[in-house]
């Protein structure tokens, strides 16, 4: 009976001991959760990455937490608000500045210096993107131009040359002039873009000289006359069918759908719609970058966006060790986004533009012409805190100088107080 | 004593048994209504700190010319749309309420859109109104006039955004005045022939104020929904083009989570509840006048 009880007793304490040691070994295990935005095609690619950190850090589980763009920063917003804020996330350049206000990510010079992070081997016109008062706050993602893709065959009936490095704002209006024709249906355009302030607006503006803000980015200038000028000009070429109705191409990707049918001759294009415009059978076309102005090369938008540590993370370093194998220059996650051609290189690394570039696919000089624009004719975004209520308050006013409602310094004058007071806020 | 204590046991049986309702009523309607007029009071980010800024918000409200838009659309979508959703609706009830071949199969037709997918639906009609390739340009173009820009248009936009509205829901309220058309009595109809009363006068004297209430509950409830339209505005134009249909609840939408200004958001939504609190009580106040029960 004694003996019984004793065994009884023996086996408990046992099972507990050995309860406490293995909950003791599970604990080394670290979990943290990363937060990106994608679609379906996008999100593969994520979990190769995660695939093989999970190889190489056994004990660093990653929770994946993928969101449609559209609703992915309210969904960080409301985690972060109920103290839920993914360790390591993905945030685009133009919520940056209002993150970082609210003091969202933690500060990464001491880790990049401990750990001998190489950012010279960034495109420096990514880098500022994930820098707030000189600090960086994050590694670049996606840091790639807003290009012009153009429909080499309707460049060629028309008997119109082909855009070179270096082509005008001049030359590319007259061009589509000559593109442009036809009747219902079957008009042709020389150039159609959903008129977004980033893929067309900035960039013709910056041809003209003009700008959205003064270089301190305190003051609103797109009611200067360099910039009105441009504005109405735009607007006419709408009117005389040179440029598609903005208003016309609101569907996704409806301007890449009608280059295909060759009835678009120019659209902007993001590195995922040419991926899109790769998958059009027989379509053959070229990408440049945004038309130049008389002594202004810089016309190109070049956005990046950053992958940053929360600052309420409670395992920095697992984050961290995360962070580097995504986004450090030359890591692994660098050679599978460009095998998976998510993204265009974000570090000059030859190797990843062997990956990026497929051989089979126009267009061939993506490298080149990408090159050409991060060193000559790509300009950063002018990026403030209230972006994008500034561009909401904007772009419904631009509509309607586009629709001949109203003239551009009218439109721009009757919105001028509810933008200043956005900036003075 | 014995009745006042069995009269206790009641009532406290009562509030026992709907009190869950009242905690998931008190948690998901009552304390967010107030939180949000405390917000409406405040300055906040999501993620910063609130800061409380008074009746600010509301005086930037006569000041906001996007504001000053979404109410005038707003109003627009409501005049335009009501009056057409209850007069489709009690003519197609009083139709389907008579003995016709394939009445069944008709009601069902009509109520098709109420349980289609507003997104799906409003995503349908941008294709059929686009202008290059829509099928009703299409149609157009087929009997020699120029295609329409419907949605692209600051004169047509919001014209179609009713169209789409009145399709998608003439078949809910339909429903509801079909039930009540169903509840008069047949005598009445019938003393009413005999007196040789004609369709119209036995509508008039007869039909309509037996289904007044049925009435008043649709219009109210057309009234408040179109107060509250987000879904057809928003996959349909956006807002555009320009501001010429964006509608209060997508400013709300886009002030708070486009725009991260919460307190903001919550201003425009409390008058936005004022004045359909407002149209409501004006409603139930002249109803007097020509409901019956």
């Amino acid at each position: 009976m004694k003996m019984r009880r004793f065994l009884g007793v023996f086996w408990v304490i046992s099972i507990v001991v050995l309860g406490l040691c293995f909950s003791g070994i599970a604990q080394e295990k670290v979990t943290i959760k990363y937060a990106f935005w994608g679609n379906p095609a996008a999100i593969g690619v994520e979990e190769d990455i995660l695939k093989e950190f999970h190889k190489e850090y056994p004990h660093i589980q990653v929770e994946p937490i993928a969101t449609p763009y559209d609703d992915y920063h309210t969904k960080i917003l409301t985690m972060i608000a109920g103290g839920l804020a993914p360790d390591v996330m993905r945030i685009d350049s133009y919520y940056f500045a209002d993150f970082m206000e609210a003091q969202v990510l933690m500060p990464l010079d001491d880790l990049i210096e401990r750990d001998e992070i190489d950012l010279s081997l960034y495109y420096e016109i990514g880098l500022p993107d994930s820098m707030y008062e000189g600090k960086m706050y994050g590694l670049p993602w996606g840091t790639a131009p807003l290009y012009l893709a153009y429909n080499v065959k309707m460049f060629q009936d028309a008997g119109v040359n082909l855009p070179k490095l270096g082509w005008t704002w001049d030359e590319f209006v007259e061009g589509a002039r000559t593109i442009s024709g036809g009747e219902g249906p079957e008009h042709r355009y020389g150039y159609g873009d959903p008129f977004s302030l980033t893929s067309s607006i900035l960039p013709f503006v910056w041809s003209a000289g003009g700008d959205i803000f003064d270089e301190s980015r305190t003051r609103f200038t797109l009611d200067e006359p360099q910039a009105v000028e441009r504005l109405n000009e735009i607007a006419k070429l709408i009117e005389e069918g040179v440029f598609a109705n903005p208003l016309e191409l609101r569907p996704q990707d409806a301007n890449v759908r009608l280059m295909g049918n060759n009835l678009i001759a120019v659209i902007g294009a993001s590195a995922m719609q040419i991926l899109t415009l790769q998958a059009i059978e027989g379509l053959d076309f070229g990408i440049i970058h945004q038309p130049t102005g008389d002594g202004i090369p810089n016309t190109t938008v070049v956005k990046s966006n950053t992958v940053g540590i929360s600052n309420t993370s409670q395992h920095v370093e697992e984050a961290w060790e995360f962070l580097k194998f995504l986004r450090a220059p030359g890591g692994p996650g660098d050679y599978l986004y460009a095998q998976a051609r998510r993204i265009p290189p974000t570090s000059k690394i030859p190797e990843l533009w062997d990956l990026y570039v497929d051989p089979t696919k126009p267009p061939q000089d993506i490298q080149e012409v990408t090159l050409a624009i991060s060193s000559t004719y790509g300009r950063e975004l002018p990026l403030r805190k209230g972006w994008l209520e500034i561009e909401g308050i904007l772009m419904p006013t631009l509509e309607k100088v586009w629709t001949g409602g109203f003239d551009a310094e009218e439109a721009l004058e009757q919105i001028k107080p509810s933008i200043d007071r956005v900036m003075q806020r | 004593m014995v009745l006042n204590n069995k009269k206790t046991k009641e009532v406290i049986s009562a509030y026992l048994f709907l009190l869950p309702s009242l905690i998931a009523v008190g948690i998901f309607v009552i304390y967010p209504i107030i939180s949000s007029l405390l917000l409406s009071f405040q300055d906040w980010n999501l993620i910063g700190t609130k800061r409380w800024v008074g009746f600010a918000n509301y005086k930037r409200l006569p000041e906001d010319f996007i504001f000053s838009d979404a109410l005038r659309n707003t109003v627009y979508f409501t005049i335009g749309s009501v009056p057409l959703k209850v007069i489709l609706a009690l003519l197609v009830a009083v139709l389907l309420n008579k003995k016709v071949l394939g009445r069944n199969i008709l009601r069902t037709i009509y109520f098709l859109p109420v349980v289609c997918s507003s997104v799906a639906a409003a995503l349908m009609w941008q294709w059929l109104y686009d202008t290059n390739f829509g099928f009703i340009n299409h149609l157009l173009q087929r009997i020699g006039l120029s295609p329409v820009p419907w949605i692209t248009s600051a004169k047509w936009a919001m014209l179609s955004i009713i169209v789409v509205s009145v399709w998608k829901d003439v078949g809910y309220y339909m429903v509801i005045l079909l039930a009540a058309l169903q509840d008069v009595p047949r005598e009445i109809y019938e003393a009413a022939r005999i007196d040789g009363a004609r369709s119209w006068t036995v509508l008039r004297y007869i039909t309509l104020p037996l289904i007044s209430p049925a009435l008043l509950f649709v219009t109210i409830m057309a009234v408040i929904g179109s107060f509250q339209v987000f879904d057809l505005t928003t996959v349909l134009t956006q807002g555009g083009p320009g501001t010429a249909t964006i509608s209060l609840v997508q400013y709300i939408y886009r002030c708070g989570f486009q725009f991260f200004q919460m307190g903001y958001a919550s201003a425009v939504a409390y008058v936005l509840f004022l004045i359909i609190l407002v149209f409501t009580l004006v409603q139930m106040y002249f109803s007097k006048r020509w409901v019956y029960y």
